[in-house]
Parts: C-alpha cells; sequence; structure tokens
C-alpha cells in the first residue's frame, strides 16, 4: 500500500515536472533549430538537423556582447556595493550604540514598506536631475540601496558570539578595524547567500533599466531582448538563442548554488 | 566608557550607516515625497510645474482610463494570487509527501522556472501560445479543437499573462510552503491517525492552521506584486489587445514617458500606493480575525 502510494507521487511528481519545465525544454531545443523548423511541432526533433548556427548569428549581432556586458557589470556593480554597504549597516545596528539608533533603524525598515512602482518616476527624475540617466551608473546606484539586506545582516550579526570582537577592542583595535578584520571574515554564509540573491535580481531586472537608459549603448540584455520580438527582422530562432544566453546565468547559478537561493528565500518568508 | 569612547563610537556609526542612508534618502525616500508633492501640479517633464491642487486627483478619479486599468489589475489580482497560492501549495504538498532523495529532486524541478527572468519566461510562453504557429494552438487543433487566441485575444490576454506569471513564481511560493510544512510536528499527524482522522481533515485542522503565517506572507507579497505585474504584460501584450491588460502600473508608465503627463502620473502613483497598503491592512486584519475565532 505505502510502497504502491510512493510510486503514484513521483508519477504525478514526473508528469508536473514534465509540463513545467516543457517551456523551458522547448526554448532550449528550439534555439538549435534552423528557421524553418523553428515551429516545427514534433517534441523530439530531426536530431542531425540542430544546429550552432542562431548562437554564432546572435553573438555577431554588434550589440548583444555589448547588452550582455552591460548586464554583468551592473548586476555585479549593485552586488559587491550592497555587500560592503549593508554588512556595514547590519553591523553597527547589531553592535553600536548611539543616539539615533532606533529612529535610524526603523526608518530605514519602513522604507520596506514603498513599492517600486510607486516612485518609478520620480526616481528617472531624480536620476536625470543627477546627471546619471544613460549611463550603467543610472541602473547601479539607485538598485544598491535595499532594507531588506541591511535587516538580514543585522540578524546575522546579532547571532553570533560578541567574544570575539571584545579581545580584538582588547587589543586596541577601532569599531571598524573590529568590523574589517573580525567580523566580515565571518560573514561569509549570509554573504554567499545574498550575493546570489542580489545577483540573480539585478542580472533579471527590466523595468528600471528600460527606464533609466533609453540609449541603447547603455542598455541591459533584459531591455535588448525584449525589444529583439519587436524588431521585423528579428527571427524566432535567433531570439530564443538570445533568450537562452540571456539566461544561462541565472540558469547556472540555479543549478549549483540552489542552497543558498532557498536559503535566502526562507530568510525573507516567516515562519510556521 | 568613557565620553570620548562614546563619541567615537557615534561617529563611527554614522559613518558606517552613511553610504545606506544616504541611498534609502535619495533613492527611496526623496522619490516618495517628491511624487506626493509634485502630485499636486500640472507638469510635462519640460516646462515649468503650474500648482493646480487637487485637479489631478479630480481628474483621474473621472479618467476611464485609469478606472479600467484598476479594473484590470484587480482582475490580474483575483487569477495570480490564488492561482499561485493553490498550485504552489499543492506541490509543497506533493513534494513534502514524496519520501527519500527523490524529495530534492523534485524540489529542484519545480522551483527552476523561477530561475529565469520575467523577460525571457515572457518569450518563451509567446513562442508556446503564438496563436497561428504555436505548439499549443497545434496540439489543440490535433486533438479536433478549434485553436485560440491567448495573449493576443483580449479575452484570453489576461488569463494568458496570468497564467505566466503563476508559472515563474510558483518554485518561490513552493519553497516557503514547504520549509512551513517541514515545520508541523509530526505527533500532530500520529495524533489524528488515532483519532482515525481522513487525509483530508488532516490537512484542514492541522496543516492550515499550522501553516497560516506562511499562507498570509505568500498572500500578502502576492498581492503587491501583482499590484505592481508590468515585466510579463509590456513583453507578451505590451498592454493590449484593445487595453485588455493595461494593469495600472503599465498605465503609470504609459502616462509619464508616452503622453507626458508627469504630475497626472504622480497622483496616479500615490493612489495606487494607497490602495496596496489598504490592501495589506485589510489582509492583516481578516487574517487576525479569523485566528482569533479559531
Amino acid at each position: 500500500m505505502r510502497k504502491r502510494n510512493s510510486i503514484l507521487l513521483i508519477l504525478l511528481g514526473t508528469l508536473l515536472a514534465v509540463i513545467l519545465l516543457f517551456p523551458i525544454y522547448l526554448m532550449i531545443l528550439s534555439s538549435f533549430k534552423p528557421i524553418d523548423q523553428v515551429f516545427d511541432l514534433r517534441i523530439l526533433p530531426d536530431f542531425s538537423s540542430l544546429t550552432l548556427k542562431n548562437y554564432q548569428e546572435v553573438l555577431q549581432t554588434d550589440t548583444f556582447g555589448l547588452f550582455m556586458w552591460n548586464s554583468l557589470v551592473s548586476s555585479v556593480a549593485v552586488t559587491l556595493a550592497a555587500l560592503l554597504f549593508h554588512s556595514m549597516a547590519g553591523y553597527t545596528l547589531a553592535r553600536l550604540e548611539f543616539p539615533g539608533k532606533k529612529l535610524v533603524f526603523g526608518w530605514m525598515m519602513s522604507t520596506l514598506m514603498v513599492p517600486f512602482a510607486v516612485i518609478m518616476i520620480p526616481l528617472f527624475f531624480i536620476a536625470k536631475g543627477l546627471g546619471i540617466t544613460n549611463s550603467l551608473w543610472g541602473i547601479i546606484f539607485p538598485m544598491i540601496p535595499n532594507a531588506y539586506g541591511i535587516f538580514l545582516f543585522r540578524q546575522f550579526y546579532l547571532g553570533i558570539p560578541r567574544s570575539l570582537e571584545e579581545s580584538a577592542h582588547i587589543d586596541g583595535a577601532s569599531y571598524f578595524g573590529s568590523y574589517w578584520r573580525v567580523v566580515m571574515p565571518l560573514s561569509a554564509p549570509i554573504a554567499i547567500t545574498l550575493a546570489l540573491t542580489f545577483f540573480v535580481t539585478n542580472w533579471n531586472r527590466y523595468l528600471w533599466p528600460l527606464i533609466v537608459n533609453q540609449k541603447r549603448a547603455f542598455w541591459v540584455i533584459q531591455v535588448g531582448i525584449a525589444t529583439f520580438k519587436d524588431d521585423k527582422e528579428m527571427l524566432w530562432n535567433l531570439i530564443l538563442a538570445a533568450s537562452c544566453l540571456a539566461a544561462l546565468p541565472t540558469l547556472l547559478t540555479f543549478s549549483f548554488f540552489q542552497r543558498y537561493i532557498v536559503e535566502g528565500i526562507k530568510m525573507t518568508g516567516l515562519k510556521g | 566608557m568613557g565620553k570620548n569612547r562614546k563619541r567615537a563610537q557615534t561617529i563611527t556609526a554614522y559613518a558606517m550607516l552613511a553610504p545606506d542612508i544616504i541611498g534609502l534618502v535619495v533613492f527611496v525616500f526623496i522619490p516618495i515625497i517628491y511624487a506626493i508633492a509634485m502630485s499636486f501640479f500640472k507638469w510635462d517633464g519640460l516646462t515649468e510645474p503650474v500648482l493646480v491642487g487637487l485637479d489631478n486627483y479630480a481628474k483621474l478619479l473621472k479618467n476611464p482610463g485609469y478606472l479600467r486599468s484598476l479594473k484590470t489589475t484587480l482582475l490580474f489580482t483575483l487569477m495570480y494570487v490564488p492561482g499561485s497560492y493553490v498550485v504552489s501549495l499543492g506541490l509543497a504538498l506533493l513534494v513534502n509527501a514524496i519520501r527519500g532523495r527523490s524529495q530534492q529532486l523534485f524540489r529542484t524541478l519545480f522551483f527552476m522556472p523561477y530561475s529565469v527572468s520575467f523577460v525571457v519566461a515572457g518569450l518563451a510562453w509567446i513562442f508556446i501560445l503564438n496563436p497561428k504557429r504555436g505548439i499549443l494552438n497545434g496540439l489543440i487543433t490535433l486533438l479536433g479543437g478549434a485553436p485560440q487566441g491567448f495573449y493576443a485575444s483580449t479575452a484570453q490576454a489576461l488569463p494568458s499573462v496570468a497564467l505566466v506569471s503563476v508559472w515563474i513564481v510558483l518554485g518561490y511560493n513552493m519553497v516557503l510552503f514547504l520549509a512551513a510544512l517541514k515545520d508541523v510536528p509530526g505527533e500532530l499527524y500520529e495524533a489524528a491517525d488515532v483519532d482515525g482522522a481522513g487525509s483530508v481533515r488532516k490537512f484542514f485542522t492541522i496543516t492550515v492552521p499550522m501553516i497560516s503565517n506562511t499562507s498570509l506572507f505568500v498572500v500578502i507579497v502576492s498581492t503587491i506584486s501583482s499590484f505592481q505585474a508590468f515585466d510579463v504584460i509590456r513583453v507578451m501584450t505590451n498592454g493590449g489587445p484593445a487595453k485588455a491588460t493595461t494593469v495600472t502600473v503599465f498605465y503609470i508608465y504609459q502616462q509619464a514617458f508616452e503622453v507626458g503627463k508627469i504630475g497626472y502620473s504622480f497622483a496616479c502613483a500615490v493612489v495606487l500606493f494607497l490602495i496596496i497598503v489598504v490592501a495589506t491592512m485589510c489582509q492583516f486584519a481578516l487574517s487576525n480575525g479569523g485566528s482569533e475565532n479559531a
């Protein structure tokens, strides 16, 4: 009875997995098909006709590499800056005593209530005022502040024993010195989780890069592939090849580091 | 602690907080204040703003375009929130019931759609749902049905967009539900077994109440994100056909960047903000009322 149940569950799971992963399978498969077969309905194709030509063609366009590069630079920059800033802020809020601490913390957390869609237009005018529209800075700077990141670092630092830093203090280290030399190296677990989460989020970001950079030279890959569709010259085999390449960094991140990303999701959720 | 040391600590603290304080002030706090302040002005983004008081708000309450966008957003929420809730809880229950090594495998598989961006997901699904040549219509025709319009028809565009949005997010919600299910003490089920309770009764009397916090979190987060839907819509339908998928964020985007009514778009955004705040508070209130009755 039990055995039969578990076989049924696995069959059901397999069926659902096939359905849910079919769009990804079809996207990858069709990206290797020549244009005259791209809408061929056979699920198992004529494998001999599969080709790398679509990828070669996409990589040869003058903009694709640029869009990928812009995405890489901006998402890595946001990730690194966010890790540094939020861990400093989180440490300060967890350990140091100073006037206005509660107020600063409460105010920071209150920014979580502001949905991005509500501030996207004013944010554009502020970026314009700062002269960072139509540059990668425009994508990077506004996406660094993140109260969740601050909160999660603070929680992490509250959980590690004070004794380590205290011995550093006795040795005459400053607050910043003990943070930099003692606490930061201990932050690896939370830092890896947040780094992967920030990277994936920013690599996949579409709306803000679309708003802030109208000049093609500063487009990121998400904006780039979204317009490929409207380009009459662009063919589906190429759109799909470009989409696969655009999804590759996040697909790889998820395949190798899923544990950390799942951990990150659980931290933002509540228990119970 | 000496006075000097105290002062040193305060200076260090604010120095270390400075990057994030400046960032949050410039990129979150000022924009929301700016949006509220400028919503009382008529402004095209280029010429001098003119103070018009509540004019923009009076206009938006009478504007059929804005009201329709709110209605479309609400319809989208009504498809997306229950849809993603039921599917991801179902998947979590299934994964949780599968024992041994394959549990991990199924979790990984169901989680995969969450790794692709909204843009890539939108493109992959247009390819499948393409009314003329897509594989789904091919399948429907093969089985003797009539081909459907999907995202290209006014009736099916919003459900299509909701479907894709649910597909992306179900891995995320599933992970949250799975964590909650793991925390339900096994003894509760054993006790219920002794009482001879069936699995449906166990689900409603044990599982549902024990995961209520996570349920509330998922519902609130999905509601807030459903009010902000944009990416999938922009890629799949561009607000159409015949404005069938012009949700509020899309409408605001158009008013600001295509029509050039900046002040008016701020008023629309402020009202959207109020709606999100009220909706969130209602959900909290409802859930508290529910647990008091239980």
